[in-house]
């Protein structure tokens, strides 16, 4: 499991609650997420957060390895963890599984009812 | 609006075309449709894939990936920094908005045109543009019952005797998926994508999208062509060279000021640019609202405008469990009360300033935001009157977007912990309004280009998107942006001495 991934897996919510291989299936999809996003960033920010990443990781693994007490030793540390775990946290209440346990209807059918519903109100209005 | 290959290029290497015009966005889709339908001939380049109705993400991941500038992960670095997000798709950031439409407030256009000595501005002057902009997207009241997130600010506002107005969006039938930042699946958003731009595609538009402009090519005071980096139908880039007589740019309040800069257009360019800081708000409320079933709120509180406007946010469960994850330890217990809970924000008109500045070899610019002495009293004062109107509403619970904040649960706690608790330091703000970076006027002290947008050390250089509004105006700015994008065009056109 990558580092990135051991964070997702600390920052996962129980809430809402999915079976074990929902949930293994939902981490991948938060920690390939949170990897990408930081990809996609700008240069000068994605070079600070890796930045932070090391740091965090380094101190993390001298001091415990629980993230809450990492992330309260300096600001830029609980902002790397906060930026983490919004990003994991987003992504697991957006997969399918997640959705599904929160009785969302979402995805293509959600999509395919409303354009449906619209083509009727435009039909209906001549 | 059909595409063949998405619009992607297929041609040769180099093209000619008599104007060409950067970014798809409010201001630049507006430039091209009336440049077109005046019988120019036209090239619009976009950056970002053309995202039809019918292929709309169906999640706010997919979504970020391949709609929005950076994954959505931009920032103004200062303190605090402020996150910021733009769409990269044709119709820019029409396509990932809610399609809030608003004039700027007249007190404002007019005190501009007097500071900025802008020829033609004010709201007199405005007003025939902001109307025909209007008119071509639908603005219009949304159909149907706006939901229980409106209704909550509403009751809230009307409760403390406060003034508000339901909000217009660019809509023709919505149908209220509550889907606008993913990209409107039904075609109901009169993004441009949805309005101007087939308009001008059926008109003789040449549009390109997934093309990267890398630099403008100068000689001397006049730009001779674009230089870009465009992908064909298999995914394969290669450089494109536009030869043109003209360049409208109109790539946004961020990216503008880059690409003149790094052309060595200088001039008062990407110096000022202004936002709106914006603070959310959890509430907890003891009945369901099901905020992710319904519409975003469209109502605002106007009462403290034009400095400070509170109103409502996109719900999805990823966007509100990541607003309780900038403090989870103190808020993750709202997770399973998601149904009770709405999303609300206190925007404040920001006073200060940022800079953009290229950096070599990177594609983005750095942003950075000076906040004013004034921003971040606005700020806190927003965040107090947003959580009176929670409170108002019967709101059990609100939390303000600092860390460490601990939750207000009456409004005599506000009163009392307001002063201890609103930390500047900790606050995540973020905004989706960016403007200002190269504003226009007579005032050559102050502005980057003319009363009319061309700018200031160029021959055929004219600018048409939100760096062009010059300040931050207090409202959502996608009408005011259609509205000056199209006032410069007319003005180019009736010049007739360019291209």
């Amino acid at each position: 499991m990558s580092f990135i991934a051991r964070l997702c897996d600390r920052a996962l919510p129980g809430w809402p609650a999915v079976d074990a291989e929902s949930r293994a299936c939902a981490l991948d999809a938060a920690a390939e997420f949170v990897e990408r996003e930081i990809a996609l960033a700008p240069a000068h920010i994605r070079a600070g957060i890796r930045g932070l990443g090391l740091l965090f990781r380094a101190v993390m693994a001298v001091s415990g390895g629980d993230p809450d007490r990492v992330a309260g030793l300096a600001p830029p540390l609980a902002r790397y963890w906060q930026l983490v775990r919004q990003l994991a946290i987003l992504a697991y209440l957006d997969h399918p599984a997640v959705l599904d346990a929160i009785g969302m209807t979402h995805g293509a059918a959600r999509q395919d009812a409303f354009r449906a519903a619209r083509r009727r109100a435009v039909e209906a209005d001549g | 609006m059909t595409a063949d290959a998405g619009f992607r290029h297929a041609g040769p290497a180099e093209i000619d075309c008599e104007i060409a015009v950067i970014g798809s966005g409010a201001g630049g889709a507006v430039a091209a449709e009336r440049l077109v339908r005046a019988g120019r001939d036209v090239v619009l380049l976009e950056e970002g894939p053309y995202v039809p109705a019918a292929a709309a993400p169906a999640s706010i991941t997919e979504s970020m990936r391949l709609m929005w500038r950076s994954g959505g992960l931009s920032a103004a670095l200062g303190d605090p920094p402020v996150a910021f997000a733009e769409g990269r798709c044709v119709g820019g950031g029409t396509e990932i908005n809610s399609a809030i439409m608003q004039r700027a407030p007249e007190a404002l256009l007019d005190a501009w045109r007097d500071r900025y000595a802008i020829e033609g501005f004010g709201a007199a002057a405005l007003g025939p543009f902001y109307g025909e902009v209007l008119g071509a997207v639908g603005a219009s009241a949304t159909p149907g019952p706006p939901g229980p997130p409106t209704d909550r600010l509403r009751e809230g506002a009307e409760a403390l005797g406060w003034k508000g107005m339901a909000l217009e969006r660019a809509q023709r039938h919505c149908a209220g998926t509550n889907s606008c930042a993913l990209g409107c699946p039904t075609g109901a958003k009169q993004s441009m994508t949805a309005s101007y731009l087939p308009r001008a595609l059926a008109a003789g538009l040449r549009l390109i999208a997934e093309c990267r402009v890398r630099r403008l090519v100068r000689r001397g005071d006049t730009v001779t062509g674009i230089e870009a980096v465009a992908r064909d139908a298999a995914g394969c880039e290669a450089t494109l060279q536009v030869r043109c007589k003209a360049v409208f740019v109109a790539t946004g309040a961020v990216h503008t000021p880059a690409l003149l800069r790094r052309a060595g257009f200088r001039r008062n360019v990407g110096r000022t640019l202004r936002l709106h800081p914006t603070l959310k708000m959890v509430a907890r409320f003891p009945d369901e609202l099901r905020a992710h079933e319904h519409r975003l709120p469209l109502y605002a509180v106007t009462e403290f405008m034009p400095d400070i406007r509170l109103g409502g946010s996109f719900f999805l469960p990823g966007l509100f469990g990541m607003a309780l994850a900038e403090d989870f330890a103190r808020r993750g217990h709202l997770l399973p009360e998601m149904a009770r809970c709405g999303m609300y924000y206190a925007m404040a008109r920001g006073r200060g300033a940022g800079t953009v500045t290229p950096l070599p070899g990177a594609r983005e610019p750095l942003v950075r935001y000076r906040a004013a002495r004034e921003d971040w009293p606005a700020l806190a004062e927003g965040a107090i009157r947003l959580a009176d109107a929670m409170f108002a509403a019967g709101a059990e619970e609100v939390f303000p977007s600092i860390a460490s904040h601990p939750g207000w649960r009456s409004t005599a706690e506000i009163r009392e912990t307001a002063g201890k608790t609103l930390i500047r330091g900790r606050a995540s703000l973020l905004t989706i309004h960016l403007a200002g970076s190269c504003p226009p006027g007579g005032n050559a002290a102050l502005c980057a280009t003319d009363s009319f947008g061309r700018l200031h050390g160029a021959r055929n250089v004219v600018l048409a998107d939100a760096s062009q509004i010059p300040e931050a105006p207090g409202v959502n700015p996608q009408a005011s942006v259609m509205a000056i994008a199209l006032r410069n065009t007319e003005a180019f056109l009736a010049s007739g001495d360019a291209a």
